[in-house]
């Protein structure tokens, strides 16, 4: 995806006298996804992220490489089972979390299989659906 | 000491890990995967291979044991394979300049020079690729390609040494030898093996210390090769480079027997573009066409037939349309009416890269359509490998293969996306 970005706001009805400021082009590829090999695209689904800004059938993309943190958004794999949580640490205690009061918070006991597959760092939210 | 440094990285049982990093509940489940038209067993986890499931055995000669024991089965989703082998890739040649891919879950890398610890490196390493992409790996390390493939077996073997075993500062490589058979070293095939073992050498011990004459004439130059690299000598260096191909084929068995000319014609048309458009992708132009039938050898209800013929071009070319015309031309000579096919392939040689064909007094008079090609090449990339193909395809299905149980393309697709 390449949209041409300038520097200077454009004035309306004249020959572009911001031609000469052209800087090439934005490539989200490379803001939004600065290392690939360790980047998956996933689509979210229910609502119980909202809270977050993460509404159903978004796209999250998902870095395995960061470290999870006290609050990071992260997709949980809890018995087997995949879902964006928020992260909760509080004297080792680990809870994952929703953004919608309609879902309880998870204490992760020591029987319960949980591990990390990656960290959210955006959320692709369509406001008017183009080409769909 | 002038020795060099060789790691060799395979991925464990590939496909089933590729499944499992984007379907958590397959992890400690006997899962296995199977190859194109869902006929043989081509990947087990630890716990199918704890079942006794052999590598490569036909599906049906298990079914049992699948049955009574759950063990979860998948068609092979090559295009989800290939993005994950391109990301396990990536990842080796960050810890290594010098990088032989070697096939599509394995690279060997040379280490030489690398001040650290091998050991420690490489479990980096192997720390990384599981953390970014969720493939276990393991990696064996030695002064030679030859050995290094000697150490990754007993990596992947010995649980205790976490995926990792080096044998460069082993004092004793003997006795690893020793428990080395023949026909696990890199190179050695079963039929050689079987030579050797009738020699009486079964083990890598044993042909280490053969008679470099005897070795010659038993197992031929690049044998020879292969025993200097088991005494620690390297003689198969780091091959970064693929070799420009020679040829590409795109051959498949049918999902079903095809007995109509109109039917097989439509197959052979859609193989024929694949091979194409994989050409094109390189930059190269073919001048040698050939296509091949075959019915199915194991069929004895049925006779059995099997014919190919070519056609070499008097001008190179990589347009979809003069290529499968040429192809359905062959067809049609080889079609016998009468018999059940199984099995048919197109095989395009004599690759020039493109703008450096020889020049033809006829060329000119050849009508093609690079950005009618180059536009389809785009539409197809982006959306799905079939989408746009041509008449003489029709929208065929009838050949197509069995892959009942292929799971989606999480990473190459955005409307295939794993649901979260």
């Amino acid at each position: 995806m390449f949209l041409t970005f300038y520097k200077e706001a454009v004035e309306c009805g004249f020959p572009s006298p911001a031609r000469d400021f052209t800087e090439g082009s934005i490539d989200l590829n490379e803001e939004l996804i600065p290392r690939p090999n360790s980047t998956f695209v996933v689509r979210a689904r229910g609502d119980s992220m909202m809270g977050t800004g993460i509404y159903p059938d978004d796209l999250v993309l998902v870095d395995r490489s960061l470290k999870s943190r006290n609050g990071s958004v992260i997709i949980a794999v809890l018995d087997g089972e995949l879902s964006i949580k928020i992260l909760k640490i509080k004297n080792k205690q680990i809870s994952l979390s929703s953004s919608n009061e309609n879902y309880s918070d998870v204490l992760v006991s020591e029987e319960m299989d949980f591990t990390i597959w990656g960290v959210c760092t955006y959320v692709i939210h369509a406001l008017s659906p183009i080409n769909k | 000491m002038n020795s060099k440094v060789f790691a060799l990285i395979d991925c464990n049982a590939f496909y089933v890990s590729c499944e499992r990093v984007f379907n958590p509940k397959l992890n400690n489940r006997p899962v296995v995967a199977l190859s194109n038209n869902d006929g043989c067993i081509i990947a087990r986890s630890k716990e199918a291979k704890a079942l006794g499931i052999k590598m490569g055995v036909p599906l049906f000669k298990v079914k049992e044991i699948i049955k009574k024991e759950k063990v979860i089965v998948f068609s092979s989703n090559y295009t989800l394979y290939a993005d994950m082998s391109r990301r396990v890739m990536n990842i080796i040649s960050e810890f290594s300049p010098s990088i032989e891919i070697y096939s599509i879950d394995e690279a060997f890398i040379d280490l030489t020079g690398v001040r650290l610890n091998y050991e420690n490196y490489a479990k980096s390493l192997r720390e990384t690729i599981l953390k970014y992409t969720g493939i276990p790996v393991s990696v064996g390390i030695g002064s030679t390609k030859t050995l290094a493939k000697v150490a990754n077996h007993i990596a992947k073997d010995d649980e205790e040494l976490e995926g990792v075993c080096s044998l460069i500062e082993c004092k004793d490589i003997d006795s690893i030898l020793a428990k080395t058979k023949v026909f696990e070293i890199w190179g050695v095939g079963r039929q050689l093996s079987q030579k050797l073992n009738r020699q009486g050498i079964c083990n890598a011990k044993l042909l280490k210390y053969c008679d470099d004459r005897w070795i010659r004439k038993m197992m031929s130059v690049n044998g020879l090769k292969t025993v200097t690299e088991l005494r620690g000598v390297s003689c198969l260096p780091i091959q970064e480079v693929s070799v420009t191909r020679k040829s590409c084929c795109t051959t498949r068995t049918f999902g079903r027997p095809l007995i109509d000319l109109k039917d097989v014609e439509q197959a052979m048309a859609t193989f024929a573009r694949r091979a194409t458009e994989r050409i094109r992708g390189e930059g190269l132009v073919t001048s040698s066409i050939s296509a091949f039938l075959s019915t199915s050898p194991f069929d004895r209800g049925s006779r059995y037939y099997s014919n190919s013929s070519s056609i070499t071009l008097g001008y190179p070319t990589c347009d979809t349309i003069c290529i499968i015309n040429t192809a359905l031309s062959i067809v049609r000579k080889i079609f016998k009416g009468g018999y059940k096919y199984k099995k048919g392939g197109v095989l395009l040689s004599g690759f020039y890269n493109k703008g450096e064909e020889p020049l033809s007094l006829f060329s000119s008079a050849q009508k093609e359509f690079p950005n009618l090609m180059l536009t389809i090449d785009n539409i197809n990339q982006r959306y799905g490998s079939d989408t746009i193909q041509m008449a003489s395809e029709c929208h065929s299905t009838k050949w197509k293969q069995k892959r009942r149980n292929c799971t989606q393309s999480y990473t190459t697709q955005v409307s295939k996306l794993l649901l979260v």
